[in-house]
């Protein structure tokens, strides 16, 4: 706080976006993090990962939650500028990176057929991966608690409920 | 009709759910292109106004504004089936667009444009539109035009008649009068109505990404407006993230961002705000109903009577098509000699509206089902009994086109939810249950019928399939999966007809590079396009058999087909595999064409859902709590009980959520929306049911006859069996009767205190 203009100060912000380190300049160029630009736009437009979905842009409906270290934030509500030195994991960064094995709960999600447009699912996915990280052994209450700021309006909820008990059960197995 | 089926009805993963679970799905919002520049709107601040004139000269020297669009540039053009001229018809009618190197630079130059608008008294509702001293809309008046049958001679009502309705209610012992109004519901599909245009100067070629129900509709119009050939604009949408029926125009906002790409010679993006997307692209509109039904003491209905008033809008688009979904749907509900309705819809300077979920029998059928209510009440009859005895059977005619109805197992699927729920020892007489904790408990039926076939003017399937040279099947239907699936489905459909794996069939699909098809609406994919796929594969299949027939030296007709081999049917060891046939020297790739459309005067397969549900009404709070749903339906046979269940189970959000949760706020001093938003427009949240509450899906398979395997689409009907079984439990939980909606806490609290019907 006392440092008053430190993000303007600051030539750079570094991001470890699913492992990879990545210094981007900060600045008015159109290539460049601004100061206004939020985190979601930065994942989406800079490093173009655009798993992370911006429905509303506004912070209402939890289509654009990543994970910063391991706590789900909403990126569109986020600048960029506030998160040098974190880390960040994307709906991108879920999947085993060598073998390219689906995550459990992303292996459920789809053996549930718990996806239908598919605009709020990596959200929902990484709500889920936040909750499971800390509580494996989550209720239904407890999931639909986690998933409650993330709308949705195809599937009514049921199957992500189900998908994620499931996935809560291999997790814990894998785990065990 | 029973089938040996191997890949329609099993279990396959649907096409597109790793690219989604991973995030590699390109939704139009995702889509970049080399260049791209980024649009914005000035928008109308009035609701009705005369736009004098436009200064956007101020744009002239700036560098990094590279187009500029105006409204009065684009006179006579139709968008949305109504005639651009100099007047703006609604808040926030967009009046010009720039396209600049970024959006913040976009909006920095709308703030440099100068209108002068001329402002006109405007029309708020349907109600003032029809008054007589009214301001107009459009110089033929405020009433939406309706040339087609079945009409009014003022070409401008949807009328019918069948039998004599002053016989009808001589006839009945009993005569029910009911009124019943709805609000306007937001779509909220996640992904905003984007686009991105792409002109090619060098090609002369158009590509359009967008986020859409229809991409042919989307080619056709902006074919028609940047004069080109069809194929000269490629509209493509592979993924679609949501729609509900709310994308099934193409908006101004599309011309105008296909226009500014031409005139910069860049790709042009637009991507609406979460409010610009509530309130400028389409909503459910409000609507009033009138319903006077007659019927006998043993609960024969003998007179059915039906007026409706919707509010449609400033644009033409798709009111007709409500105001039929409002009447002539709901009526085939209930088998009944003596039927009449009349419905109108009116133009008003209200954003622009469209379907949701289907055209408006969702409101009007809930309405209906409330008359039910009161009449089987009075006559003291069983309201399930009454379905059972009145909801149509298979062959009936049914509505104005007397179609024969497709669809058998309406009553099975009513008598399987009542069994589930336990209706024989749960139903009581309304107010007199009360839970353990105080609550009121109520129990009630709904039911729901929506179409699965559109008329051959607006519905024709067409479908190519290809069999590549090493045997591989490849599938081109220009639908658009918004999530329903129907992809995967026709994968599934094409691999049961040409006997060959799920895995061995792929398909292009929400591209303009397949053949032209219908919308994605209706219910009616399924029919169409899994019609159309079957042809298509029946061709090819004939086309290969006609290669194999020398290579296997036995005729035509004596061939079959399965496990990827052809064989000769009485001496099985004689076979060959496709790939062999198709990969022979001098080899030819087979291709197969389809096409399928119906009359609705001949088969009318309809989509029925049967809703039961639980309530506990909390007299002290207000709180409406739904304890148990129970969806089923007769959706023909099953390609996917996933997919399936998955629609039903959306009644939580779009169904439930309209009757007792979603409603708008609207200046109407200005028209001015004030809650397009997420966080002020409620929706249903995962906290608002449980897994217990959503009871598994009730589903009867009674084959279709005209059906691809037997198949019947049900999407569109999946929220509508909701809004009369919520309306007619808390009636029974607290007899209390709310004529219009959503019934809101306050007033569920208000109409206990004063002890009265709402």
């Amino acid at each position: 706080m006392m440092k008053k203009h430190a993000s303007r100060q600051k030539r750079h912000v570094t991001l470890f976006v699913n492992g990879e380190r990545h210094q981007l300049k900060v600045g008015d160029r159109s290539d460049e993090v601004q100061v206004t630009h939020t985190l979601a736009h930065t994942l989406r437009e800079t490093l173009d990962l655009t798993g992370t979905k911006t429905p509303c842009n506004n912070g209402e409906c939890g289509g654009c939650t990543v994970l910063m270290d391991g706590v789900p934030i909403l990126s569109c509500t986020t600048l960029t500028v506030e998160c040098d030195g974190k880390h960040i994991t994307t709906i991108e960064g879920l999947r085993d990176q060598k073998s390219g094995r689906l995550h459990p709960i992303q292996q459920a999600f789809v053996d549930h057929d718990a996806v239908q447009c598919g605009m709020c699912t990596p959200g929902m996915i990484m709500s889920l991966k936040a909750l499971f990280d800390r509580r494996p052994d989550a209720t239904e209450g407890q999931v639909r608690e986690a998933i409650s700021g993330n709308l949705c309006r195809c599937t009514g909820y049921v199957k992500y409920v189900e998908a994620a008990l499931d996935a809560a059960r291999v997790l814990r197995e894998v785990g065990a | 009709m029973a089938q040996d089926l191997k890949v329609v009805g099993a279990s396959v993963p649907r096409l597109d759910a790793v690219a989604k679970v991973t995030g590699d799905a390109r939704f139009t919002v995702d889509v970049k292109v080399p260049g791209m520049l980024h649009a914005r709107f000035l928008r109308s601040p009035h609701p009705f106004a005369v736009v004098k004139s436009i200064s956007t000269r101020k744009l002239e020297s700036l560098s990094w504004v590279k187009a500029v669009i105006t409204h009065l540039e684009m006179k006579g053009t139709v968008v949305r089936g109504s005639p651009i001229d100099d007047k703006v018809r609604y808040l926030g009618e967009p009046v010009v667009g720039v396209a600049a190197e970024t959006e913040e630079r976009a909006l920095e130059a709308l703030s440099l444009i100068e209108v002068e608008y001329e402002k006109l008294p405007f029309v708020r509702n349907a109600e003032e539109a029809l008054r007589p001293d009214a301001p107009r809309l459009w110089p033929d008046g405020n009433l939406c035009e309706w040339p087609g049958k079945p009409g009014g001679p003022d070409k401008k009502t949807v009328q019918w008649t069948k039998g004599d309705l002053a016989q009808g209610f001589a006839e009945a012992d009993v005569i029910i009068e009911s009124e019943f109004a709805t609000h306007t519901q937001f779509h909220v599909a996640l992904e905003p109505h984007a686009c991105v245009a792409a002109w090619d100067p060098a090609e002369g070629q158009m590509t359009f990404w967008v986020s859409t129900q229809h991409i042919y509709w989307d080619q056709q119009s902006l074919a028609k407006f940047l004069k080109l050939p069809l194929e000269k604009v490629k509209v493509i949408c592979s993924y679609c993230g949501g729609a509900f029926g709310g994308k099934l125009s193409t908006l101004k906002e599309y011309h105008m961002v296909a226009a500014l790409s031409v005139r910069a010679r860049r790709p042009v993006k637009f991507v609406p705000t979460r409010e610009e997307e509530s309130v400028t692209t389409a909503l459910r509109p409000p609507a009033s109903f009138y319903y006077r039904i007659g019927g006998k003491k043993d609960g024969t209905l003998t007179a059915i009577d039906l007026y409706c008033v919707r509010d449609g809008g400033p644009l033409t688009a798709n009111q007709p098509k409500f105001t039929l979904g409002c009447t002539d749907y709901v009526v085939s509900y209930f088998t009944c000699d003596h039927v009449h309705y009349e419905g109108k819809s009116a133009y008003t300077n209200q954003s622009p509206t469209a379907a949701f979920r289907g055209f408006g029998y969702f409101e009007a059928g809930t309405g209906l089902e409330q008359a039910v209510d009161m009449f089987v009440e009075k006559i003291g009859m069983d309201p399930v009994d009454f379905y059972l005895k009145n909801v149509p059977r298979r062959g009936a005619l049914l509505g104005a086109d007397q179609g024969v109805c497709t669809t058998g197992g309406i009553r099975e699927v009513i008598r399987a939810c009542a069994d589930r729920i336990g209706w024989k020892e749960k139903w009581h007489k309304p107010g007199e249950n009360n839970l353990p904790d105080g609550r009121k408990h109520g129990i009630a039926i709904g039911f729901a019928m929506g179409r699965a076939t559109m008329p051959p003017i607006q519905f024709a399937g067409n479908t190519v399939v290809k069999i590549n040279t090493d045997g591989k099947v490849h599938v081109f239907a220009g639908v658009s999966d918004m999530g329903q699936g129907q992809a995967t489905g026709l994968v599934q459909i094409a691999a049961e007809a040409l006997g060959v794996r799920f895995e061995d069939v792929t398909i292009t699909w929400g591209d303009t590079v397949a053949p032209n098809t219908a919308y994605q609406g209706a219910s009616a994919t399924t029919m169409m396009s899994g019609n159309a796929t079957l042809l298509a594969c029946e061709d090819a299949k004939q086309k290969l058999f006609k290669n194999a027939a020398p290579m296997l030296n036995a005729p035509v007709e004596s061939l079959k087909i399965e496990n990827g081999e052809i064989y000769v049917a009485d001496d099985p060891k004689r076979r060959i595999t496709i790939e062999a046939v198709v990969s022979r020297p001098g080899k030819k790739v087979i291709i197969g064409e389809g096409n399928w459309s119906m009359p609705l005067a001949q088969n009318q397969p309809r989509a029925p859902v049967v809703c039961f549900v639980e309530v506990a009404v909390d007299t002290e709070t207000g709180k409406i709590e739904v304890l148990r749903l129970i969806q089923g339906t007769d959706c023909g046979k099953i390609i996917s009980r996933e997919r399936l269940e998955g629609q039903l189970q959306g009644v939580l959000s779009g169904g439930l959520g309209f009757m007792l949760l979603e409603d708008w706020a609207i200046d109407t001093e200005r028209m001015r929306i004030l809650n397009g938003n997420m966080l002020d427009y409620k929706i249903f949240t995962s906290l608002d049911s449980t897994n217990e509450a959503m009871e598994p899906c009730v589903i009867v398979e009674d084959d279709d006859p005209i059906g691809p395997f037997g198949a019947r689409g049900i999407g569109e009907a999946c929220l509508a069996g909701a809004g009369p079984a919520i309306l007619n439990a808390v009636y029974n939980a607290i007899g209390v009767r709310f004529h219009n909606t959503p019934i809101s806490v306050d007033k569920v609290l208000a109409a206990l205190k004063s002890g009265g019907s709402r």
